[in-house]
């Protein structure tokens, strides 16, 4: 089965601690940078309420919804707390040559 | 119809701040939170003590007045820890949100779902945190000086929730898998005040009573009530703009003190995840985007008490902030 990888971003675009969104074919990612520097990638939805994740804020391995609070660890996709219930989806992520790849699908 | 908790978020204005800004702003420690609790808890002790050893005087009454209203303000930090932005560590958050929580006669979980649907539908059709929706009802705006709305409403929900019983309105905010911690949190709110009564009926004296559940009738009027009523009353319903739904106020340390920064509360619901005591530093940030803040609380009641009036004759009346010009040819 083959998977797609889309170029979401340069790997300088973000700062560790931090989360960009990618918009892919009417889907929503977010890419996010831990403090170690290591890149992530998980829905760009909070579960509760659609908000953005892109707006969120990374501490430590959450990412927390901009709206609600709701927190996420974004390594699992696990839902850390009410009002986020349901977990995100997660996606597999290389950097080559500065540039952060996650595989959709 | 109203909203329910699954209804897609509205659009939301939001105001520019700079990534960066805006990540300095997010950023949180324990150590801050608690000192800023640890100074309310010693606050509201020396009162209590205080009122205890005025007991059978003249003074007795101000000073358990004064521990009320400090009580009242409890609702502060409880409100700040729904959002679990005070503290860095979640543990220490939830341990402190139960604890104060039903310190205040609030059942923990339903209140945070509560106040998540706030934050969706903030003086959309639904949004029960308004206390006063419009048009503004004069007797309950004095009644609710003697917290007659809080104690029908939120004890009464939690003693339906231990009882297993889930009626449409909580259905529309709580989602189900939340509902078994609810009614678990019900019963021990349930409990602690069980124990406070049994403590008076074995102690034969009124006094947990009074430090506690009667606090909250002849302190909240006067402290958190009156504060907190300028949040949202008078103003729009019906906008996806807090600028127009919400105010801010300046005030002295004192009140910010004890209203943990919630003065600059269109700041909080345009960017909730900013943890209270940087509050002061997004409202510099943004001010250029925002309406004027009020003054203090007075000149917010001022203003309240006039559409209140006003309202009586015209219902569809409501205060209109005004933007700043950019803001205005933006929209």
């Amino acid at each position: 089965m083959s998977t797609d990888w889309i170029d979401a971003c340069a790997a300088d675009d973000l700062e560790p601690e931090d989360v960009v969104g990618v918009r892919h074919a009417d889907r929503h990612y977010a890419v996010i940078r831990d403090a170690e520097g290591a890149f992530w990638a998980v829905d760009g939805l909070c579960t509760h309420q659609r908000a953005p994740l892109a707006r969120g804020v990374v501490l430590d391995d959450v990412i927390e919804c901009p709206v609600h609070n709701g927190r996420f660890d974004f390594r699992t996709g696990a839902a850390k707390g009410a009002p986020a219930c349901e977990p995100l989806a997660t996606y597999p992520v290389r950097v080559e040559a500065g540039r952060v790849w996650i595989a959709v699908g | 119809m109203s909203q329910a908790a699954t209804a897609d978020l509205p659009a939301w204005h939001r105001c520019e701040i700079d990534r960066k800004a805006f990540k300095a702003l997010t950023r949180r420690d324990d150590r801050t939170a608690l000192l800023w609790l640890a100074g309310h808890l010693a606050l509201l002790a020396g009162l209590g003590v205080l009122a205890g050893v005025a007991l059978g005087t003249g003074w007795a009454v101000p000073a358990f007045l004064a521990y009320g209203i400090v009580h009242s303000f409890l609702e502060s930090p409880v409100h700040e820890m729904h959002h679990g932005t005070p503290f860095r560590s979640r543990r220490l958050n939830e341990a402190l949100h139960t604890v104060l929580a039903y310190a205040i006669m609030k059942e923990p979980v339903y209140d945070r779902w509560a106040h998540t649907f706030h934050h969706s539908f903030t003086a959309l059709d639904g949004d029960e945190e308004i206390e006063l929706p419009r048009p503004t009802s004069l007797r309950q705006m004095v009644v609710n000086f003697l917290s007659w709305d809080f104690l029908t409403t939120h004890p009464v929900i939690a003693v339906r929730h231990a009882l297993g019983r889930i009626d449409a309105r909580t259905r529309r905010i709580v989602p189900e898998s939340e509902h078994r911690r609810m009614v678990w949190s019900s019963r021990g709110f349930v409990a602690v005040y069980a124990a406070i009564g049994l403590w008076c009926v074995l102690g034969q004296t009124w006094l947990p009573l009074v430090y506690t559940l009667l606090a909250r009738v002849f302190g909240r009027g006067l402290g958190m009530y009156f504060v907190g009523l300028t949040q949202h009353a008078g103003l729009a319903d019906g906008v996806l703009d807090h600028r127009l739904n919400t105010r801010t106020f300046l005030s002295n340390r004192l009140v910010r003190f004890l209203y943990w920064n919630m003065n600059y509360h269109v700041e909080h619901h345009m960017f909730p995840q900013v943890p209270f005591h940087a509050l002061p530093r997004l409202h510099a940030e943004l001010k250029d985007q925002m309406p004027p803040p009020y003054p203090g609380v007075l000149a917010c009641w001022k203003e309240m008490a006039a559409v209140a009036w006003r309202q009586q004759r015209e219902p569809e009346y409501v205060v209109r902030r005004p933007l700043p010009d950019a803001a205005v040819a933006a929209e």
